[in-house]
Parts: structure tokens; C-alpha cells; sequence
């Protein structure tokens, strides 16, 4: 008769520590520890310096800070035209180029979702302003838009139309353009985010819809944009916030020239003060503020618009 | 494995080792300068491997940088706490940071050169409490070019206009043939510039004797009052947009009459107008017009120092890298790449024969001649002085690059505000910003 042994539980094998071992419930903090350092360091550190700067006096480049609490505030809301003028003029910026970046977005993804010949060809040219560099979509409409070689104010004179009846580069219109610069800049964001989901709708529920009667335009209204507004809640979110802290777009076209003032929109206003005036404590008053600001816009867009399915 | 984690390690510590050799080998000396044109670049390019070969060790980085540019760039540099170790710009920009204490003195570089073959012009620019600040890379100035065959057409004379009506006539005659008179550039250091030059020309000035901003007297009011006029009647309408760059392409292609412009200039009209140039075409007027209140006219003395900051990484290299760049052989070669715009600093260059031997001094005589005439008898200013005390007020450099001139200009211009009004809000905004900065002393 054999007999069978049962196989004792190995017992674990210590593990080499030097002094005390961490006990095992405090191994997941230990090692999320570097993640949350690094978002201290990197997001939050920033945040809370820009916010204790704002209380106080600074030069730009000189050592010396002087607390005055919130009189960089108390300025800003009572005595400061270009600070109002600035958030106005962002406001336009923001609004009128996510709405613009909607339309051409959303109208681009719903042909680039059809069938035709040469459509992966016509999806990639599409992304293609969005990968130009900045600086190089800036000088490109420079030219285009110069009054004396440009090349929309020559189309003028092909139509036979008064080239100086609309300049692009004056005051009057330079929101304008550079509302449309953007658009054409980011619209292909809209583009990939829309194209996408659009690609996973049912086409059932276009056939059922058909059955039903419905044309296009209700079946875009019943069936496309219902579908699709999960994406574009995320999307007018992002694409707002971008667009309200644009910088570079604004500065390369008009930077410091006497164009400036027509365009100066909240983080130009603060890119002027903090680096042209050199006053770093009202600079990053201003910052504080367009981060108040945008999560006020957040919170009220979340109260507004969110449901279940958008997230 | 453990093969492997050796190797790695080897591989590690090899790469931290060379690059500790490699960082510990090479000086790096950061230059901005504000010369990005092909012809200087490339001779900067020169003197620098020449000035690397001489000196195992140290490597200089340069980095053209426009003008209208540098001054929030250089802003921007120094509140980030990283200036490069040596710059040029503007000598309102000397004065503001040798007040705060950020740049170290250039006496030596002085000394290597020899402070009697110095130009007192250039001299007086950045010597103050007993050193040098800075050191003119070279000088020149500003004045009105025109098409002598517009002129023609117009039957305009050649004669400079003596006063701003005399020139608002001329410029309405010009603007009559269907061009614009004038080319303005549109960025803000181009309008700051108009301002104080036209300011200055109408008996003003920007600043009193104790700093307070002067722009609700009358001479800037009536330099507003000019400017509404010139731009209703002989700009090009959309010249606010328009760059230093398309100054000079609007004259040399036919779209205006008139440009106010730098020696630099007969290179672009070299390259884009050349039968324009071959037929004599272009013209320099040796002095300005003065307004209804002034009885002298002031431009603008170029005049961009070098200077060297007190956060620069290798001070003493980099005042071995301009005493080697001010060498006569280098200098000369230097002054050379825009000799039409370049004036050397240094008596002993202007006078050599090397330096006289470039044909483009000969071809554009008239324009070297006449810059030569207003920086001997006209007393130039450097940018944003209306006089040359204003030189000491620490604050220029803020109030250069606030915007608050140009919205001032372009209230008047384009928001239809009243001088008087634009003027008092430009006026209360300097006068806040000063006290901000701390420099109130009325």
C-alpha cells in the first residue's frame, strides 16, 4: 500500500528587504506615489504659485515682490477697460471659431462618410491644416491676405470688385480673419472626433428612417446628430477651452503691431502685461481669472448640456 | 540577464560620462543679435569658427532675431531667468536693464579697441557711472527715400520739405497718381518709432525732466492731428498690416512714392528693382520736414549695443568673443554685409582703405553721404529720445513695449477718437504703469 502525501503549502519565502519591510497595504500608495508627485510638480505647483503671485507686486525680471492681496484683482474688475475689453474680444474669438470649426467639421465628416471615388485620399488632404505648423498657416494667410501682393485681393480685381473695399489686415475685419484662420486650422479636430462615431452608427437606423419617409435633412436631424452628440459635447468643451486661451494664432498675425488692439484677447492681454509690462503679480491675476473663467464655462456646460450617455 | 543588465548599465553610465565630457569640454556662449540677413549671418557664421579655432573649447551659438522682435523676446528671457550671454538691442533697453543691475560693464572690449578710435557718439550712448553698458554694433539713420521718377510725374520738387505742410503737399500730389505718397510699416516698434521722431520734430518730447509722460502737450496733439491727416490722405489704406519688409516692396514696385527707410534697403532694391536702381531712380533726402511747433527735426540714430548680462553663462568668453568680433580684419568684414546701413563705430575702419574699397559705398554715395550729413550735423537720437536725457529715465523700455503709444495712435486712427482724449488715456495708462513700476518721481 502506497502511501499518499499530501503536498504541503510552500511556505512563502521572505523577501529580501534591509530593515522593515512596507507592510503589504501601503504597496499601492507607495508606487501611485511618482504619478501624484509628478502631477503635484507638474499641474498643481504652477497652479497654486500663479495664484499666490497674483497677491502680489512683481517685476517681471527683478527680485522683489511686494504682497498687496487682492488689489491686482480690485484693478482688474474696477479700473481696467483693456481687461474687459480682452475678455469680450476672447469671447468672440472662442464663440465665433468653435462655431465655425463646427460647421466646416461636422459638414466636412458628413460628405468624408460617404461613398466616392478617392475618399481616403480627400480624408488625409483633410487633416492637413490641422499638421501645418502654426507659424508657417500664419505666414501663408499673411500673404494671401496682403493688400498690396495677396492673393484674395487680387480675386477681388479678377471679379472686378474694389480690392480696398474689404481689407482683411484692418481693424475692422482682423477679428474676422483671424476667426477664419482658426477655423481652417482646426476644423479637421471636429473632423476626426465626428467622422469617427459617424462611422459606427447602425445603418439600420438610416433604413428605418427611410422606411419611415424621413429626407435627409430629418434624417440628419433625428438619427446623425442624436448619434452624434455624445462626441460633440466633448468636442465644443475641448474646442472652447482651446480657443479661449489661444495664443499663437492671434500673436503671429497681429502680435505687438497697432492691429494688437483689435484682437487683444485675454491671453494676449495677459501675455502684454506679464512680458510688455513686465508687472508678473496683475499678469497672473489675469491668469487666475481666464482659469476661473473656464471652469465657470466648464460647470455651466456640464449643468447645461450633460446627460447619461454623453460621458 | 545579467548579461544584459550589465550591458545596459555599461551603456548608461557610458553615455552620462560623455556627456559630462561634452558639457564639461565646451563653453557655449549664446549670442542674439539683429541681423538675420542671409549676407551677415553667413559672416557671422565666419568670425565665429574663426574665433572657436583660436579658442578649443568654447562654441558660440548665435541667433538672428528681427527687431521688431527682441525687445518682448529679451523681456521674455530674462523674467524666464535665461538671457542669452550676450545681445544687441535697443539703448533704452541698455539703460533700463544697467539700472536694475542685469548686465555686466564692456570697458575691457572698450579698452581692446581703444576708446580714442570711438566715435563720441557711440560713446556717450552707453557710458554712465563710470563704465560702458553696451557697445554699438555699428550706427546709422533714418530718412525718406523716394522715386525721383514718381516725384516727376507728380511734378514734385526734389528739394526736402521743410515743414510738415510742405510735405503733406508734396505727399497729396504723389498720392494724386494713383499710388500711395507714404509707406508706413504697421508693427508697434515701427510706430513708437514715428512717434517720438515726429514728436521730437514738432519741439516735444515724450517724458519731463522728472519723467512724467508729456503726451497731452501740444506737440504730440498736433503729431496726432498730422498723422490722421497723412493716413486720410497719402497712406496705403491697409498700412497698419503691412511689415517693415513691404515698405521697401511698395516703393520698389510702384505702390507708393515715399518710404521712411534704413540703409539696408538698396539690397532689397538691388535684388527686386534693379532696373528702377540702374535708372537712378531712387532718391534720399538728407534731412526731415519739422512740424507747426518745432524748429528742428529728429530721427532716429540706430545704435544697437551689445551687452552683456550679469546672468550670462561665460561672461568672461563672451567679452573674448566681442573683442575678437570689434578686430578691424573682422569688422570690417562684418560692416561690409549692409555697408549702405552700417557705420562703423571705429574711426581707424571708416578710414581705411579696406573698408572704403566696398563698391556699394560708391554706387549708393548718396545715400551714405546723406546718413553721414545728419549723424555729423543733426544730431540723431537713439529710439524713443526726444533728447538725450531722456537716456537716464529707467523706465522706456515698459513703456516702449506696453502698447500704450501705439493704441494711442491707433485710437486716433482708427477708432476715431479725438487726439485730446486718445492722448489723456495714454497718457493716464503711462503715468499708472510707471507708478506701478516704481519709478514715479512727480
Amino acid at each position: 500500500m502506497s502511501t499518499t502525501t499530501v503536498p504541503q503549502a510552500r511556505e512563502r519565502a521572505p523577501l529580501p528587504t534591509q530593515g522593515r519591510r512596507i507592510p503589504e497595504q501601503y504597496w499601492g500608495y507607495v508606487l501611485l506615489a511618482p504619478a501624484v508627485l509628478l502631477v503635484l510638480g507638474l499641474i498643481l505647483y504652477p497652479v497654486a504659485y500663479s495664484f499666490w503671485l497674483s497677491f502680489h507686486s512683481k517685476h517681471a525680471f527683478l527680485p522683489i515682490e511686494t504682497f498687496i492681496g487682492f488689489e491686482n484683482y480690485i484693478e482688474l474688475f474696477t479700473n481696467s477697460e483693456d481687461f474687459w475689453r480682452s475678455i469680450e474680444l476672447g469671447a468672440i474669438y472662442a464663440f465665433g471659431s468653435v462655431g465655425l470649426q463646427l460647421i466646416v467639421g461636422v459638414s466636412a465628416a458628413l460628405l468624408l462618410n460617404q461613398t466616392f471615388v478617392g475618399r481616403t485620399f480627400i480624408r488625409g488632404v483633410t487633416l492637413f491644416p490641422y499638421m501645418v505648423p502654426t507659424v508657417v498657416v500664419v505666414i501663408l494667410f499673411r500673404w494671401l491676405f496682403n493688400d498690396a501682393y495677396g492673393f484674395f485681393p487680387y480675386a477681388l480685381d479678377l471679379l472686378g470688385l474694389d480690392r480696398d473695399a474689404f481689407l482683411w489686415m484692418e481693424p475692422e475685419h482682423v477679428m474676422l480673419t483671424v476667426i477664419l484662420i482658426s477655423t481652417w486650422t482646426f476644423f479637421p479636430f471636429v473632423v476626426i472626433g465626428t467622422l469617427a462615431r459617424l462611422q459606427t452608427i447602425d445603418p439600420e437606423l438610416y433604413a428605418a428612417a427611410k422606411v419611415d419617409g424621413a429626407g435627409v435633412f430629418r434624417r440628419f436631424i433625428h438619427v446623425t446628430l442624436p448619434q452624434i452628440s455624445s462626441v460633440l459635447f466633448v468636442i465644443v468643451l475641448l474646442r472652447f477651452i482651446f480657443m479661449f486661451t489661444k495664443f499663437d494664432v492671434i500673436w503671429l498675425l497681429t502680435g505687438a503691431s497697432g492691429l494688437g488692439y483689435f484682437v487683444r484677447t485675454l491671453p494676449i492681454y495677459t501675455f502684454v502685461v506679464t512680458f510688455n509690462q513686465l508687472q508678473v503679480g496683475a499678469g497672473a491675476a489675469l491668469s487666475v481669472i481666464m482659469f476661473m473663467l473656464l471652469a465657470g464655462f466648464a460647470y455651466v456646460y456640464f449643468k447645461l448640456f450633460r446627460r447619461e450617455e454623453n460621458l | 540577464m545579467y548579461f544584459r543588465s550589465t550591458l545596459t548599465g555599461a551603456l548608461a553610465a557610458a553615455s552620462i560620462a560623455g556627456f559630462a565630457a561634452t558639457a564639461s569640454a565646451e563653453k557655449v556662449v549664446t549670442i542674439w543679435h539683429t541681423e538675420p540677413n542671409p549676407r551677415t549671418v553667413a559672416v557671422m557664421k565666419e568670425i565665429i569658427a574663426e574665433f572657436e579655432a583660436a579658442n578649443p573649447g568654447v562654441k558660440i551659438s548665435q541667433e538672428p532675431i528681427p527687431w521688431g522682435d527682441l525687445d518682448t523676446k529679451l523681456q521674455a528671457a530674462l523674467a524666464a531667468g535665461a538671457p542669452p550671454d550676450l545681445s544687441h538691442g535697443q539703448a533704452y533697453v541698455e539703460r533700463s536693464l544697467s539700472a536694475k543691475g542685469l548686465l555686466l560693464p564692456l570697458d575691457e572690449v572698450v579698452e581692446s579697441i581703444g576708446e580714442d578710435d570711438i566715435y563720441d557718439v557711440v560713446k556717450k550712448l552707453n557710458y554712465h557711472d563710470g563704465h560702458y553698458w553696451g557697445l554699438a554694433h555699428a550706427i546709422g539713420t533714418d530718412l525718406i527715400v523716394y522715386r525721383k521718377d514718381y516725384y516727376k510725374e507728380a511734378g514734385v520738387s526734389e528739394e526736402p520739405p521743410k515743414t510738415w505742410d510742405e510735405w503733406l503737399d508734396n505727399l497729396k500730389k504723389l498720392s494724386a497718381q494713383g499710388r500711395a505718397g507714404l509707406s508706413l510699416a504697421g508693427p508697434g516698434f515701427f510706430l513708437n518709432e514715428e512717434v517720438y521722431m515726429w514728436t521730437g520734430s514738432n519741439g516735444g518730447r515724450l517724458f519731463d525732466e522728472q519723467g512724467r509722460p508729456t503726451f497731452t502737450e501740444k506737440p504730440v496733439l498736433e503729431m496726432l492731428e498730422f498723422w490722421k491727416e497723412l493716413d486720410e490722405c497719402c497712406l496705403p489704406k491697409g498700412w497698419l498690416s503691412h511689415t517693415y519688409a513691404d515698405t521697401f516692396a511698395n516703393l520698389a514696385t510702384g505702390n507708393a512714392a515715399e518710404i521712411l527707410g534704413w540703409g539696408r534697403g538698396a539690397y532689397e532694391f538691388e535684388k527686386y528693382a534693379a532696373e528702377v536702381v540702374e535708372a537712378g531712380n531712387f532718391g534720399v533726402h538728407p534731412a526731415k520736414p519739422v512740424g507747426p511747433s518745432g524748429d528742428k527735426f529728429v530721427t532716429q540714430l540706430d545704435c544697437e549695443p551689445w551687452m552683456l548680462f550679469k546672468d550670462a553663462k561665460h561672461p568672461e568668453e563672451a567679452k573674448e568673443f566681442l573683442k575678437f568680433f570689434y578686430r578691424a580684419d573682422n569688422y570690417t568684414k562684418y560692416i561690409h554685409t549692409v555697408p549702405t546701413h552700417f557705420f562703423p563705430i571705429r574711426k581707424s575702419v571708416r578710414q581705411s582703405a579696406e573698408y572704403q574699397s566696398h563698391p556699394y559705398l560708391e554706387k549708393w554715395a548718396f545715400w551714405v553721404d546723406a546718413q553721414e550729413n545728419v549723424i555729423a550735423n543733426y544730431d540723431p537720437k537713439p529710439l524713443m529720445m526726444t533728447e538725450w536725457d531722456d537716456l537716464q529715465l529707467p523706465f522706456i523700455q515698459e513703456v516702449a513695449t506696453s502698447g500704450i503709444l501705439i493704441d494711442m495712435v491707433t485710437d486716433v486712427l482708427r477708432r476715431g477718437k479725438d487726439p485730446k482724449d486718445a492722448a489723456q488715456r495714454a497718457q493716464d495708462r503711462a503715468e499708472k504703469l510707471i507708478t506701478q513700476l516704481g519709478y514715479k518721481k512727480w
